[in-house]
C-alpha cells in the first residue's frame, strides 16, 4: 500500500480561457499499470506533462518521492525528473545519432557536465545499455542511425532510454498511437514487463480502449479535464466508455485520433 | 604479469563503441578538411589586418557620414531605384516562359531520352555557372550601356536557374496525377498542362519569389559596373564625396531588400 | 447563402486584382527601362556577331598573376565561409528565441544579421574600399560580412525548427541546459548547419569571383581590367575559368552532400 504519486486538485487553465484540467486528484501506488483514456482534448497529455512539470499547473500539487513537484526549484526539479522516465508518441529520438547513443542519453541527468557534453559515458553505463538492447532483441542495431529504424523499434529504444534513468515512474504519452498492431503489441508488452519484472510504476495515455483493458491494472477516464472513472478494468462498462468518448464503444477500438493539440504548451526547464 | 597484461589488453579492445563508424568518420573528415583548407587560405591571403585595424576609425567616419542621410536630389535616387526595380521585374518576367519550356525538357517525367536531358542540363549548368554580373558585362560589351543590357544579361542567368528549379518542381509532382491522365490516353502536352503544371505551380511561384530577391540584389550591383540603377547612385555619390546621399541610397537598397524578403516569406507560407 | 457568394466574389476579384497588378508592374517597368523586347529580338544577330567577333577565340593567359588571382578567389571564399561559420554558429544560439538567455539580445542579433545580409556583398565591398583602399583584405571582409548575415539567419532558422519533440525528451530526462544543447540539439542540427555552410561556400565562390570589380582582390579584378582595356579575348578566357571554377565547386559540394547528409 505504498503511494508513489499523489496528485491533488490539479488544475490547468490557459491564457485563452481554456481549462484543460479541472480539480484532478489521484493516488498511484507502487507497481501499478495505470491507463488514462479519454477523447482528444480531454486533458490526457496535459495531465501527464503536469506530473513532471513539462507543463506548469495553475493550481494543485503533485507529490512524488517526498516532495511537491510544483514547488521545486529549477535544480531540484531536474534531479527529480531523473527518476521519472517519459516516452512519447513520436519517439523523440535524435535521428542522426546511433541507437546506443540515444539509449545512453538516459544517463545524462546523472553525469557531470563535461563528460556528458563530450559523450564520455562510463564503461558500466555502456555495458548496461548494450545489455538492455540485447534483452529487447535490438542488439543488431546498436550502431545504426536511430532514424533508420522502424516506428516500433524506435519506440522501444525510447523505452530503453527512459530505463537507463533507473526511474521509479514511467510516463507514456500515447506510445502506440503511430504504430502498426504488431509493433504496438511488442511495445505494450515491454511496458507491462517493466511493471511486473522491474516494479516500475507506469502511467500510460491511450486511445485504444481495448489495449487499456488488456494491459492495465487500473483505468482512469478523463472527460474535458475531469476524472469520470477511476477503477479496475473489469468495472469499465460500455456506458462509461460512451460517456467518455461520446460514441458507440465498438466503433472506437480501431486506432487513434490525432494527438491532442498542445499549442499552449509551456516547457519549464 | 602476462595474464594481467593480456587482461588489460582485452579490456581495451572490448571498449564499447557508441558512434556510427562510417558517418561519424565522414563528418569528422569533412570538418577537418574544411578547417585546414580555410586556415591555409587565411594564411595565403595577404591579409593586412593591421592596416584594417589602424584604419578602423576611418571606416567609422565613413559609416557615420553615410548615416547622416541627405534627401537632396531625391528625384535622381527615385529614378535610379525605379530603374533597378524595373530591371529586376523584367529579368524575372521574361525568363519565366522560356524557363518553363527548358525545365520541361529537362524533367524526367516529361522527356524520356536521358541523352537529350543531359545535354540541355549541361548547357544550363554552364550558363548558370557564369555569375550574373559577368553576363551583364558581356552584354554591355556587345550592346552598349543602359538598363536593357542589364535586363538581358540577368535573363541569361535567371533563365538557367529557373529552368533547373522548374525541372525539380515538375519532377516533384506526384506520380498519381500523371498516371491518371496517362491511362486515359492523353498526349504529353495535355499531361503537362493539366497535371504537371498545376501541381508544380505553387513551387514555381516560390522560386520566382526567391529570384526576385536575388535579382534585386544583383541589379544594385550592376549599377556599380555601369548598367545604371541604385548601385550607380551609391558609387557616384561616394566618389563625389556626397556621403549623405549615398547613405540614403544604401538605406533604400536595404529597405527594398527587406521588403522583398518579407514578401517571399509570405508567399512561401501562403502557398 | 450570402456568405459563400461574397467569398467566391472576393476570390474572383483576387485573381483579377493580381493579374491587373502584374500588368501594371510589368508595363511600368517596361516603360521605365525603355525595354522593347521585340527590338531586342531583331538586334539578336548584331549581338551574336559582336559576341563572336569580340570574345572568340578566348585567350588564356597563364601568367603567375592570373593563376595567383584564381587561388586568391578560392581562398577568400573559404576563409570567409569558415570564419563566418564559427561566428554564426555561436551567434545562432544567442539569436534563437528557443536557446537564447535574452529575448532582446536574440532580436538584436537577428536585426543586425538581416542588415548584413540584405546589403549586397559588392556594396559592402565598395564601402570597405572607400574606407581602406584596394586589396584582398576588403574582398575577404565583404564576403565575411555578407556570409555572417546569411549564415546567422539560416542557422537560427534551422535551430528554431529543431524538433521541439527532442527538446521535450531532453527536458524530461532531467538534463541541464548545456547537456541539452550538446547532446540533443546539436546532433540534430549539425546536418542542417553543414548544408547551409556548403551552400554558403558556393555563393561565396560566385561573389568572390566578382568582388574584384569594386576593389577586392581575385580574378574579378583581372576580368574587369581586361574588359576596360577592351581585351575581350583575354576576358573570355577568364570567364571560362570562372565558369569552370563554379562548376567544379558545385560538383564537389554535391558529392559532399551525398556522403554526409544521406
Amino acid at each position: 500500500m505504498n503511494k508513489i504519486l499523489s496528485v491533488k486538485n490539479l488544475t490547468k487553465r490557459y491564457r485563452n480561457g481554456i481549462t484543460a484540467l479541472s480539480n484532478v486528484s489521484m493516488e498511484i501506488e507502487h507497481g501499478e499499470f495505470v491507463a488514462i483514456i479519454g477523447s482528444s482534448g480531454s486533458g490526457k497529455s496535459t495531465l501527464l506533462r503536469c506530473i513532471n512539470r513539462l507543463i506548469q499547473p495553475t493550481e494543485g500539487s503533485v507529490e512524488f518521492d517526498g516532495s511537491d513537484i510544483c514547488k521545486l526549484s529549477s535544480a531540484e526539479l531536474k534531479k527529480i525528473r531523473r527518476k521519472i522516465g517519459m516516452i512519447f508518441q513520436h519517439h523523440n529520438l535524435v535521428n542522426s545519432l546511433t541507437v546506443i547513443q540515444n539509449v545512453l542519453h538516459g544517463r545524462l541527468g546523472y553525469m557531470r557536465t563535461i563528460p556528458a557534453v563530450l559523450g564520455l559515458y562510463s564503461d558500466s553505463d555502456r555495458r548496461k545499455a548494450l545489455d538492455l538492447l540485447e534483452q529487447t532483441g535490438l542488439n543488431s542495431f546498436v550502431t545504426q542511425r536511430a532514424g533508420e529504424l522502424s516506428g516500433g523499434q524506435q519506440q522501444r529504444v525510447g523505452i530503453l532510454r527512459a530505463l537507463m534513468q533507473n526511474p521509479m515512474l514511467m510516463l507514456c504519452d500515447e506510445p502506440i498511437a503511430s504504430l502498426d498492431p504488431h509493433s504496438a503489441k511488442l511495445v505494450m508488452g515491454l511496458i507491462k514487463q517493466l511493471t511486473v519484472e522491474r516494479g516500475i510504476t507506469c502511467i500510460v495515455n491511450l486511445h485504444q480502449v481495448e489495449a487499456a483493458v488488456r494491459y492495465a491494472t487500473r483505468i482512469i477516464g478523463l472527460d474535458h479535464g475531469n476524472i469520470v472513472f477511476d477503477d479496475t478494468p473489469d468495472k469499465l462498462t460500455d456506458d462509461i466508455i460512451r460517456k467518455i468518448y461520446g460514441g458507440n464503444p465498438h466503433d472506437l477500438i480501431i486506432g487513434g485520433k490525432m494527438h491532442e493539440g498542445t499549442e499552449a504548451q509551456e516547457l519549464v526547464s | 604479469m602476462t595474464v594481467k597484461h593480456e587482461g588489460a589488453r582485452v579490456e581495451r579492445r572490448t571498449k564499447i563503441q557508441i558512434n556510427n563508424p562510417s558517418s561519424f568518420r565522414n563528418v569528422k573528415l569533412f570538418f577537418l578538411g574544411f578547417f585546414l583548407l580555410s586556415f591555409a587560405s587565411l594564411l595565403f591571403l595577404e591579409l593586412d589586418l593591421a592596416k584594417v585595424a589602424a584604419r578602423l576609425p576611418k571606416m567609422g567616419n565613413v559609416l557615420s557620414r553615410l548615416a547622416i542621410l541627405s534627401f537632396d536630389k531625391l528625384d535622381i535616387l527615385l529614378k535610379a531605384t525605379a530603374e533597378s526595380v524595373s530591371v529586376t521585374v523584367l529579368s524575372v518576367f521574361y525568363s519565366i516562359v522560356p524557363s518553363m519550356i527548358l525545365g520541361a525538357f529537362m524533367a524526367s517525367n516529361i522527356i524520356g531520352s536521358r541523352a537529350a536531358r543531359a545535354v540541355i542540363s549541361w548547357i544550363c549548368s554552364i550558363i548558370r555557372a557564369i555569375p550574373t554580373t559577368v553576363w551583364v558585362l558581356i552584354i554591355l560589351a556587345c550592346l552598349g550601356f543602359g538598363p536593357a543590357a542589364g535586363i538581358i544579361g540577368m535573363c541569361f542567368h535567371t533563365l538557367a536557374f529557373l529552368a533547373r528549379a522548374f525541372q525539380q518542381s515538375f519532377e516533384n509532382v506526384p506520380e498519381g496525377n500523371i498516371e491518371a491522365l496517362k491511362s486515359g490516353g492523353a498526349s504529353r502536352v495535355r499531361i503537362f498542362f493539366q497535371a504537371i503544371l498545376p501541381g508544380a505551380l505553387s513551387n514555381m511561384i516560390s522560386w520566382c519569389a526567391i529570384r526576385f530577391e536575388s535579382n534585386f540584389s544583383e541589379s544594385t550591383i550592376l549599377g556599380m559596373v555601369g548598367a545604371g540603377g541604385v548601385g550607380y547612385t551609391v558609387m557616384a555619390c561616394m566618389n563625389g564625396y556626397e556621403y549623405g546621399r549615398a547613405g540614403t541610397a544604401v538605406l533604400v537598397i536595404l529597405l527594398l531588400s527587406f521588403g522583398l524578403e518579407a514578401l517571399s516569406i509570405r508567399l512561401k507560407k501562403n502557398i | 447563402m450570402k456568405e459563400p457568394k461574397l467569398k467566391s466574389l472576393c476570390r474572383k476579384f483576387k485573381k483579377r486584382i493580381v493579374l491587373l497588378a502584374v500588368i501594371v508592374i510589368v508595363g511600368g517597368a517596361t516603360w521605365f527601362a525603355r525595354f522593347n523586347p521585340l527590338a531586342i529580338f531583331f538586334e539578336m544577330d548584331t549581338f551574336i556577331s559582336f559576341f563572336i567577333k569580340d570574345f572568340f577565340p578566348p585567350q588564356f593567359v597563364f601568367q603567375a598573376e592570373n593563376i595567383r588571382a584564381l587561388f586568391v578567389t578560392v581562398a577568400m571564399a573559404f576563409a570567409a565561409s569558415m570564419t563566418a561559420f564559427l561566428i554564426a554558429g555561436f551567434l545562432s544560439f544567442l539569436g534563437s528565441d528557443t536557446t537564447s538567455p535574452s529575448l532582446i539580445l536574440a532580436r538584436g542579433i537577428r536585426a543586425v544579421a538581416s542588415v548584413f545580409r540584405n546589403v549586397p556583398t559588392l556594396v559592402w565591398a565598395f564601402i570597405l574600399f572607400m574606407s581602406f583602399g584596394i586589396g584582398e583584405t576588403i574582398g575577404f571582409l565583404a564576403l565575411l560580412i555578407s556570409s555572417l548575415g546569411f549564415l546567422t539567419r539560416a542557422f537560427i532558422e534551422t535551430l528554431d525548427a529543431a524538433a521541439p519533440e527532442i527538446r521535450e525528451a531532453a527536458v524530461a530526462t532531467g538534463a541541464t541546459y548545456w547537456k541539452r544543447v550538446f547532446c540533443f540539439i546539436l546532433p540534430d542540427i549539425i546536418p542542417g548547419y553543414i548544408s547551409w555552410l556548403l551552400y554558403n561556400v558556393e555563393l561565396n565562390i560566385r561573389s568572390s569571383s566578382i568582388v574584384g570589380m569594386v576593389g577586392g582582390g581575385g580574378i574579378g579584378l583581372v576580368l574587369f581590367s581586361y574588359i576596360k582595356m577592351y581585351r575581350y579575348g583575354k576576358a573570355a578566357g577568364i570567364i571560362i575559368q570562372i565558369a569552370l571554377l563554379v562548376i567544379a565547386f558545385e560538383c564537389v559540394t554535391k558529392n559532399i552532400r551525398k556522403r554526409i547528409l544521406s
